[in-house]
């Protein structure tokens, strides 16, 4: 059984998923592996976030 | 399965069967709460475990060797491998708004029973059967929307009556519930402070994000929970001063204007200044909240004090008039079954899976979540007793505006309360009254507070607790009020870009800001309707929202129905068309009665009739006149527009089936949309 610590490490690490906190790492991992130049964490996020609210995103 | 897992299951179903025969045949005294959520947990286990395994494979035949959109197409932004966990928490947040919460109060009105059966089995074999479903026909098809899947499956004009349903879902539904926080906040300088105040503070968070800590929504959204946390509490100082409380107390039409106002310029604001911020602190606090409410639950395990049956089953309701077939059916969508969710499992969702057979866990238990937050609503609502929950929710129109009037006539219903127990309950939870606060996320909010304030064994913190939930339910409320107003504004642009091309152009701002101003004035004029509706505004707008909310159901159920058909699951096609039969019956039904009954507090056309004929016997004082015509001409405008959902229904239902019909005659060959197979590189 995995110990409290190891918990709260996957706990924590779910909410920063969940949040979309890892997105700008991997965006980067992804845009060096195309040896392309990634985009400043800022241009990164308010173009999440456009792409994220041109849909409906939230039910009734 | 072994014999041991086998037991299991048996003991669970036994255990189910029991909860739900105390359920049904409990008459004269009250039962524990636990029935209800061991009938209802009981039930899911049973679906997920049963149901949806045999719809995944033994019809949709879910394949984890077939690679998803995500992996055949990762682009690091649309489509992304996410964990399971991580999409099933998104799709949660997603379709978890507040229908589940505010449909299963009002349909309390007919006592508990009705609205939890539908809510555990509607959920079960309708709305997490529609959800799935609908995922999987979108996963297959490289996260087509429901409206393109409608168009490519079933015919184009099926694809115009999906666009304009959800138009009008988006319309309808802000509407409806920027009416619940009016009526929630009316006369309430503590609620009205603390939804204030949750506007810097969004404004704070999205400078927080987007200029000081790019992207670090969990700093972000822990320091907007503390502030708004602050000023939930400091509401309370705000309230009790002579000099602040003035400036945040108003009446409903004022409040309207405010919220009004608000959406116009969260829709035109740039999305990380308001609307983002909002949301991201909203989904923290939904959930949070619901977890709460669930262990508050099972501590207090609360006696339900409502009836199983109360005597307007008989259809003279006072929150909404109308019989149990079909209100109670259109009242409780989202918890059941809701349209709006096949808009979800449809758009981002099936863009992130990593595997087929994950569409069972998030389409199918994601729903099952949703349903079991409507029990939880049902239970807040029935820990009330009787009479305050009437009193809470019956609009002055039925009940009068006097205090002592309104108890006298709700305890003549056999539903006993005094205008001095409502007096002590207002002032104790900081309100200076409870009468007439029709819409549901006040007694919703009385019920949360009790459990809270039960569990944590102090009743001086009923009144925080009271408004943490309004602010809770405001909060949520009002991010879908920012998030449906974009939405909208973004499909309006692209019906108008038809017309003249720069119109499409989102980032034009004239378009914006003529966009927007459209989609406002429209759910604003409904809204304003409901306001001055003497009987409350929700008699006549909730039934709307659930007849179009089941418009989409049966869109989606339409799309699902025909691809299984096509599919060459005809034998099996019933476990999409039994659901969608009955939403049609439902749905048709409730457009005919909102039409042309000829109770007034039912038919629109028949209110319209009785006003009227008011006019013409000058038995309105002719200052009222103007005001009166107003209301026929709403009324007419009600009947219409039910009109347009109940022929949109029969557009794509006959579509459907006149397609199904040329299958089955083979006088037309069946081709599915589907993107073409490849094999998964990834191993399960």
């Amino acid at each position: 059984m995995p110990s409290i610590s190891v918990l709260l490490h996957r706990l924590w690490h779910y909410l920063r998923e969940i949040c979309g906190e890892n997105d700008y790492a991997r965006c980067c991992a992804q845009a060096s592996a195309r040896g392309e130049e990634p985009p400043t964490p800022e241009t990164f996020y308010l173009a999440e976030l456009r792409r994220k609210y041109s849909n409906p995103t939230r039910c009734c | 399965m072994s014999i041991g897992k086998r037991l299991v299951w048996i003991l669970l179903a036994l255990a189910g069967a029991l909860a739900m025969g105390v359920i049904a045949t409990s008459r004269g005294e009250p039962i524990n709460a636990v029935w209800l959520i061991v009938a209802a947990g009981c039930l899911y286990a049973l679906g997920y475990r049963f149901y949806s395994r045999f719809i995944a494979y033994r019809i949709l035949e879910l394949n984890d060797r077939r690679a998803t959109p995500a992996e055949r197409l990762e682009d690091g932004r649309d489509f992304v491998l996410t964990n399971k966990w991580v999409v099933f928490g998104h799709h949660f947040a997603a379709i978890a708004g507040p229908g589940p919460l505010i449909g299963p109060i009002l349909a309390a009105q007919f006592g508990y029973l009705p609205g939890t059966l539908w809510i555990v089995i509607g959920g079960v074999l309708g709305g997490a059967v529609q959800d799935f479903v609908t995922l999987f026909c979108s996963l297959r098809r490289n996260g087509k929307s429901l409206g393109q899947m409608a168009k490519d499956e079933i015919s184009e004009l099926g694809g115009y009556a999906a666009l304009f349903g959800v138009l009008f879902i988006i319309i309808i539904v802000i509407a409806v519930v920027a009416l619940v926080v009016v009526n929630a906040l009316k006369s309430s300088p503590w609620g009205v402070f603390t939804i204030a105040a949750t506007i810097p503070i969004a404004l704070l968070m999205g400078i927080y994000l987007r200029n000081i800590r790019p992207g670090r929504v969990l700093e972000a959204s822990l320091l907007g929970f503390l502030l708004v946390m602050g000023a939930v509490i400091g509401g309370r100082a705000v309230a009790a001063s002579a000099l602040l409380a003035p400036y945040f107390t108003y009446g409903a039409p004022a409040l309207a204007w405010m919220i009004i106002a608000y959406g116009f310029a969260a829709s035109v604001l740039p999305v990380w200044l308001l609307l983002a911020p909002r949301d991201y602190l909203s989904t923290f606090v939904k959930l949070g909240t619901i977890l709460l409410l669930a262990l508050g639950i099972l501590a207090a395990h609360p006696q339900m004090l409502l009836p199983p049956l109360t005597r307007f089953t008989d259809g003279t309701g006072p929150i909404f008039a109308g019989k149990i077939f079909p209100f109670c059916f259109i009242t409780i969508a989202c918890g059941a079954i809701s349209g709006f969710h096949s808009l979800i499992a449809s758009g981002t969702t099936p863009k992130l899976l990593r595997k087929e057979s994950q569409a069972r866990l998030v389409g199918y238990g994601g729903m099952l979540m949703e349903s079991f937050v409507a029990v939880m609503a049902m239970v807040a609502a029935s820990v009330l007793p009787p009479g305050v929950y009437f009193a809470v929710n019956s609009p002055a129109g039925v009940v009068g505006v006097a205090p002592e009037k309104a108890a006298a006539t709700i305890s003549a219903w056999g539903f006993p309360v005094t205008a001095q127990q409502m007096t002590q309950l207002a002032r104790q939870i900081g309100e200076q009254t409870l009468f007439n606060r029709t819409g549901g996320a006040p007694s919703l909010a009385v019920g949360m507070a009790h459990i809270f304030s039960r569990v944590l064994g102090s009743g001086a913190l009923e009144a925080i607790w009271y408004h943490f939930a309004i602010m809770f339910e405001a909060l949520f409320i009002l991010t879908l009020l920012d998030a449906g107003t974009r939405a909208g504004r973004f499909l309006l642009q692209d019906l108008l870009g038809h017309f003249w091309k720069p119109l499409g152009r989102t980032s034009w701002y004239p378009s914006a800001v003529l966009s927007s101003a459209l989609i406002v004035g429209a759910w604003g004029y409904f809204l304003y309707q409901g306001v001055i509706d003497p009987l409350g505004g929700i008699n006549s707008l909730w039934p709307l929202f659930g007849i179009s909310n089941q418009l989409l159901a049966t869109i989606a159920l339409s799309v699902c129905t025909t691809i299984l058909l096509k599919m060459g699951k005809a034998r099996w096609s019933w476990v999409t068309l039994a659901p969608l039969a009955w939403l049609v019956a439902v749905t048709m039904t409730a457009s005919v009665e909102k039409i042309g009954h000829p109770d007034p507090r039912i038919g629109f056309l028949a209110h319209a009739r009785l006003l009227s004929g008011r006019i013409a016997t000058q038995s309105i004082p002719a200052a009222q006149v103007v005001e009166t015509q107003r209301l026929i001409f709403n009324d007419r405008l009600d009947a219409a527009l039910t009109a347009v959902f109940a022929a949109l229904v029969l557009v794509i239902v006959i579509e459907s089936a006149r397609h199904c019909w040329l299958y089955a005659l083979r006088r037309k060959e069946p081709s599915l949309h589907e993107a073409p197979a490849e094999l998964s590189r990834i191993s399960a």
